[in-house]
């Protein structure tokens, strides 16, 4: 059974040892510019969000690239990047709403969270449990969406 | 270099020149960066006679070769220039992402020079670096100021700036970056505040290299796995923040109470760790990088004391609380939002209350002096009104802005103020605890429980539990802590990461980060040279050995309540042994072979 | 049921391939009037500038899905429910896409015709240039400057030939930029070595390359192209009952005016969600999208089309662009930030973003476009927006704080 990360926002406490972690990974470095997972603090209400790529089913990612680069891979239950194939046009980074997708001029590459291949450095990492990896059933799914309405709410509270 | 960017800036703000300097592999190594290496330019540029507000004194902000990478908490960089409140050398030490982010910017540190004739904050976005003009944003607080900013620059931009308090030179006035992470201590705010520099802004979309990712991330996940299974840097801290330290202090009797003139404050758990936890944390705060987590997010609804923000620390619901004879976390907690909105240290301004609190009931001063407001210990309404106007700077808080030894002085009453080398002294009583009543009078910049931390092995047992009523060995300790304490700020990390980890963890990450060997043996030798360039630094300046003392309450006046009742601190007994083992001659000054062996 | 679309294009592949997902009961038959397997028309300048490799260029068929390759469909008869191809086939259908996308503009001058003459549209017109560049090198003259005319200018440039804009307006893509905005283009342009002619256009071509001007000028070429446009491919249709007007007009779940008869992609009109207006939006998402929505109601499942956004993003001469919407419009509320080789502008109404032109990088261009695109109120961190790197966690501590 495949996996999915899962982002609990209530716990953060805004370290970004996750963005560290995922730029270090793939890169390197630390250069949390080009980290996959990025996370925003609201410093007067205390609160972090982290977000990342939400490996979505019907990615509109995916349904743009021209070149079939971005596509699904299902058996790791994420949504895939073939360097090989990209061309670098951005119909992927015009596509997502949430800025997962991001190009990297410089190096003409796409950088989007690949759950590092099915070991997450950032869960790793996360000092806070505020991220986690889990089996993907329909109660962790139903988790993410409460997580969703939780954060908004948790929001409003603390405003 | 690895860890190192190799680079720094040197900014004329009278002129308005920028310049990209290099920093030496040798240089490096022989200051790590932060504390140290600000430290050797502050004494090879500036003279220590120089009057600390003036265009010639320096500041430095300066980040360790560990900021930026993950090792655990390795967040800190250091404000270094001669402080205004007391004249000594002053590092102050803030998390959050600021240092970082210079690093990613490309620089290890920025010195700046010189005075700018008009209000402005620079903004450093990589390459790029500006000198703009903050006409604007002159005269906004903290929160204010960070926000004005981020929108003129880049919404992800980390912003370290000084509140009014600083502009208005308030003697502690510190300096704040991420709205709620302070370089708190000696004033450098005021410093920032005479150069007419309101902020630095930074974003930076470089990295941090390490010569071998995998060989650090063994290094990082083996430090992590000690902080983590440590009691107080695993769990107890982020439970509780470091607040949860009142209860602690106060069962062994050596939490200051009332100016110092106790040592226990029967209702102290009502602002204690726990407390706070139950009635005011949101959640808890981590600086970047951080695993420890001691920050608190909070709020206060009770409409009186009403806020969010940060805090408070222990320090500083100590310097609030009990120092002033009060209970009352609300009040607390919302005199530590205005601090922080205003930019002033906690510590120095809860402790000046204390004080003008101690005179007030021993009729040195009278409501004539303080504008009408009787100053009861333990009235918390009076406590924030005292804050509030030393923070708007009206009427008797222009007296309050100049820290408890000035003020007490001006009524010809210092022995009133807590202070060492006129820097008002923390949360921990030296009576109660000799090893930490040593480090404060010895403290190269005063007052201060973050140059040696001996509360780790005298009140916590960490790494091992040492009497801290006896004053044996206690000099050799002191020396080990301050030494440790000083490499460690130089590479960057956090203090706290101390609750598991020792100089050799601390060495070896450094050495995964930058690619040398630095030996448990080198880390801590090159903390005695920082410690040893300070000491030169105040000595120049004019300070001497006749500083190196503890109010004579503390020596003379026994602790009247509480498990310590009867305690003095027998610094006596200590500060000899302390110069014989750091080298230095019974004068306090180090000898030639002390200073030929460090390399100075 | 039988579901039949014509062209092979973004829109009639994700046609297919929803078909399948959500009616894998129905039969699929998808016609391409090319000889090759299918492909992304927009990687073609790509493939020229060498940045893809050919064995990367063709898309799969969806499995299970009838392809009939060079197969050109001439008629489509509405009675009988019946297309003809011009190998003489009939297939039958139940449900029918429309997806042929267009065909360049190519004008009637003298020498148009001459093998050095091109338009960008198929991959033999690729192929062709790469033999005549493999030859020799030389000038190209470029007519047109569009975006695709931009970037296959820009493959040419790599390839180290030499390159002459002409251009009939006053500026370098002129249904996208404003002046300012082109002349920052134009600048980083001419320091590429780009020549630029404005308000010029080719009027002769001689045998040998000569290229003549309208102002009496000449040029010596070894490849003309002319990138003057596209008009929806739709000839075939002209007895068929189809309505057309600037394309093939559809309803909002992508119909014709003959029940049952789809059409999606380059070939169809729209209503354009910024200007309100029926138009063609030939553009690669949108005929995605369309071709999704179109296929989903051919299997019976209700879905609308709000319409198409107007943007473009490209990178040519190492410089990114970045448009959408209204971006050249000068009001109602224009915010413009720029300096050497950026230019950042918004157009804004009440608040509300009409459109935008970012020259030099950006990030998060999905960001951007969903604000546009949602009609989102922007009005109190306009300014944060203008700098071209906005992210969608500060978007929503922005959004959050309202
Ligand atoms: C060089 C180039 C670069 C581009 N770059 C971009 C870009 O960067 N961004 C962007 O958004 N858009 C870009 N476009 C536009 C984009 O490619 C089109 O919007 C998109 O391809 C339209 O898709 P479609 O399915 O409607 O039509 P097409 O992709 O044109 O496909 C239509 C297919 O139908 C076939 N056909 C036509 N008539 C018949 C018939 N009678 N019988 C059978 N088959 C027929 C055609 O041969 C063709 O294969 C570019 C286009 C080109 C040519
Ligand atoms: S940039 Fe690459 S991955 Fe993204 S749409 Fe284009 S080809 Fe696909
Ligand atoms: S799973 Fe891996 S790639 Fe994705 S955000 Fe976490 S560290 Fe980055
Ligand atoms: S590592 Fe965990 S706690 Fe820290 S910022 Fe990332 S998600 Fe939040």
């Amino acid at each position: 059974m495949s996996k999915m990360l899962m982002i609990y926002p209530d716990r953060c406490t805004g370290c970004q040892n996750c963005t560290l972690a995922c730029s270090v990974f793939h890169d390197g470095e630390f250069r949390p510019h080009t980290s996959r997972i990025q996370v925003t603090t609201w410093e007067s209400e205390g609160f972090s969000m982290p977000t990342t790529c939400q490996q979505c089913e019907d990615a509109p990612c995916v349904a743009v690239c021209p070149t079939g680069a971005m596509h699904d891979d299902l058996t790791m239950n994420r949504v895939a990047w073939d360097e090989v194939k990209c061309i670098g046009c951005r119909m992927c980074t015009l596509a997502c709403p949430f800025g997962a997708v991001v190009f990297e001029t410089g190096r003409r590459r796409i950088i989007k969270c690949d759950l590092c291949d099915g070991k997450p450095e950032c869960v790793t990492f996360c000092p806070a449990k505020a991220l986690d990896y889990v089996e993907e059933t329909d109660s962790a799914r139903d988790r993410k969406k409460a997580v969703a309405v939780e954060f908004k709410k948790t929001f409003e509270e603390v405003k | 270099m690895y860890g190192w960017i190799g680079r720094y800036l040197r900014i004329d703000l009278g002129s308005g020149t920028v310049r990209k300097e290099v920093i030496t592999p040798d240089l490096a190594r022989k200051y790590l960066g932060g504390r140290g290496l600000g430290t050797h330019f502050m004494m090879t540029e500036v003279d220590p006679k120089v009057d600390p507000l003036s265009p010639q004194n320096k500041l430095i902000f300066a980040a360790g070769p560990l900021c930026g990478t993950n090792a655990p908490s390795a967040s800190h960089y250091d404000v270094i220039s001669k402080g205004p409140l007391n004249g000594t050398i002053a590092a102050s030490s803030s998390g959050g992402l600021f240092g970082p982010m210079l690093k990613y910017a490309g620089y290890d540190m920025i010195i700046l020079e010189g005075k700018s004739a008009k209000p402005v904050y620079l903004w450093i976005c990589d390459d790029v670096v500006e000198i703009r003009d903050a006409a604007e944003i002159w005269g906004k607080t903290v929160p204010e100021t960070t926000e004005a900013i981020r929108s003129a620059t880049d919404e992800e931009a980390s912003v370290a700036c000084i509140g009014p308090a600083g502009e208005r030179l308030v003697l502690f006035a510190n300096v704040m970056n991420e709205c709620g992470r302070a370089a708190g201590r000696s004033g450098v705010g005021a410093v920032m505040g005479s150069k007419n520099l309101k902020a630095i802004a930074v974003r930076g979309t470089g990295a941090v290299r390490v010569p071998d990712p995998k060989a650090f991330r063994e290094a990082v996940v083996k430090a992590s796995a000690k902080i983590k299974a440590n009691s107080v840097g695993g769990k107890g801290l982020k439970n509780y923040g470091t607040d949860v330290l009142v209860n602690i202090l106060n069962e062994l009797g050596g939490l200051p109470t009332r100016n110092f003139l106790d040592g226990y404050f029967p209702t102290a758990d009502k602002v204690g760790g726990e407390s706070l936890a139950k009635q005011l944390l949101i959640r808890p705060r981590g600086c970047y990088a951080c695993i420890i987590s001691c920050g608190r997010a909070t709020k206060v609804t009770n409409p009186k004391f009403a806020g969010q923000g940060e805090g408070p620390e222990y320090e500083t619901a100590w310097a609030f609380g009990p120092d002033c004879g009060i209970d009352d976390l609300d009040a607390v907690t919302k005199a530590n939002y205005i601090c922080n909105d205003y930019g002033m240290d906690t510590i120095t301004m809860g402790s000046s209350v204390a004080c003008a609190m101690n005179l007030f009931e021993n009729g040195v001063i009278t409501t004539k002096d303080t504008d009408g407001i009787a100053l009861n210990f333990g009235d918390a309404e009076a406590m924030v009104e005292l804050v509030r106007k030393t923070a708007e700077g009206e009427g008797f808080g222009k007296k309050l802005a100049l820290g408890s030894y000035r003020m007490a002085e001006s009524y010809g009453h210092p022995e009133y103020s807590m202070t060492c080398k006129k820097q008002e002294m923390p949360a921990y009583d030296p009576r109660a605890i000799q090893g930490i009543g040593l480090n404060f009078a010895t403290g190269n910049r005063g007052g201060c429980h973050v140059r040696g931390y001996t509360i780790s092995p005298e009140v916590l047992g960490q790494p091992v539990k040492l009497d801290p009523r006896v004053t044996e060995g206690k000099p050799a300790l002191d020396i080990t802590f301050q030494d440790l304490t000083a490499a460690l700020d130089s590479s960057g990390m956090c203090l706290f990461t101390t609750f598991g980890l020792g100089a050799e963890d601390l060495a070896e990450l450094l050495s995964a980060a930058t690619g040398l060997n630095i030996t448990t043996e080198e880390f801590m030798k090159i903390g005695a040279r920082i410690w040893n360039l300070e000491r030169l630094f105040n000595l120049k300046a004019g300070l001497s050995a006749l500083d190196d003392k503890l109010p004579e309450r503390l020596t003379k006046e026994p602790i009247l309540t509480g498990p310590s009742k009867g305690l003095v601190n027998r610094i006596d007994e200590m500060l000899p042994e302390y110069y014989k083992l750091r080298g230095w001659d019974s004068a306090g000054i180090p000898t030639k072979n002390t200073l030929a062996d460090l390399g100075l | 049921m039988k579901h039949v679309i014509i062209g092979a294009g973004p829109a009639g592949l994700n046609a297919a391939a929803t078909l399948r997902q959500v009616d894998s009961g129905g039969v699929v038959t998808l016609l391409s009037g090319e000889a090759t397997p299918p492909y992304a028309k927009m990687v073609l300048p790509y493939l020229l500038a060498g940045l893809m490799e050919e064995k990367n260029l063709y898309l799969p068929v969806p499995e299970g899905v009838n392809f009939r390759i060079g197969s050109k469909v001439t008629r489509i008869n509405i009675k009988r429910q019946t297309i003809e191809t011009d190998k003489g086939e009939t297939v039958e259908y139940d449900k029918l896409l429309i997806a042929t996308g267009g065909v360049p503009e190519r004008p009637d001058i003298p020498g148009s015709d001459y093998p050095f003459v091109l338009t960008i549209r198929d991959l033999p017109d690729v192929q062709r240039i790469q033999k005549l560049v493999k030859r020799k090198k030389g000038h190209a003259v470029i007519a047109g400057a569009g975006p695709v005319s931009m970037e296959t200018g820009d493959a040419l440039h790599r390839l180290g030939m030499k390159i002459t804009l002409v251009v009939t307006s006053n500026r370098l893509f002129s249904t996208m930029l404003d002046i300012e905005a082109a002349a920052v283009v134009e600048d980083h342009l001419r320091r590429q070595g780009v020549d630029i002619l404005k308000g010029e256009d080719i009027v002769r071509i001689g045998s040998r390359g000569k290229v003549t001007l309208k102002s009496g000028a000449a040029l010596n070429s070894n490849l003309v192209i002319f990138g003057k446009g596209v008009n929806p491919c739709v000839a075939f249709l002209a007895d068929s009952g189809i309505a057309i007007r600037r394309g093939i007009a559809v309803n909002d779940r992508m119909e014709t005016n003959i029940s049952g008869i789809f059409a999606a992609g380059d070939a169809v009109e729209t209503k354009d969600l910024i200007v309100g207006d029926q138009r063609v939006n030939a553009l690669w998402p949108a005929a995605v999208e369309q071709g999704r929505i179109a296929a989903l109601n051919m299997a019976g499942i209700e879905a609308y089309y709000e319409g198409s956004l107007s943007r473009n993003i490209l990178r040519v001469f190492g410089l990114s662009i970045f448009v959408a919407g209204q971006g050249r419009a000068d009001g109602p509320e224009v915010k413009v930030s720029s300096g050497s080789g950026f230019y950042h502008k918004m157009v804004l109404d009440r608040g509300v973003l009409n459109g935008f032109i970012f020259i030099g990088e950006v990030r998060h261009e999905g960001l951007y476009r969903d604000i546009l695109q949602r009609q989102t109120d922007v009005g109190s961190f306009a300014d944060s927006l203008l700098k071209g790197t906005f992210a969608y966690p500060r978007f929503q501590r922005r959004a959050m704080r309202i």
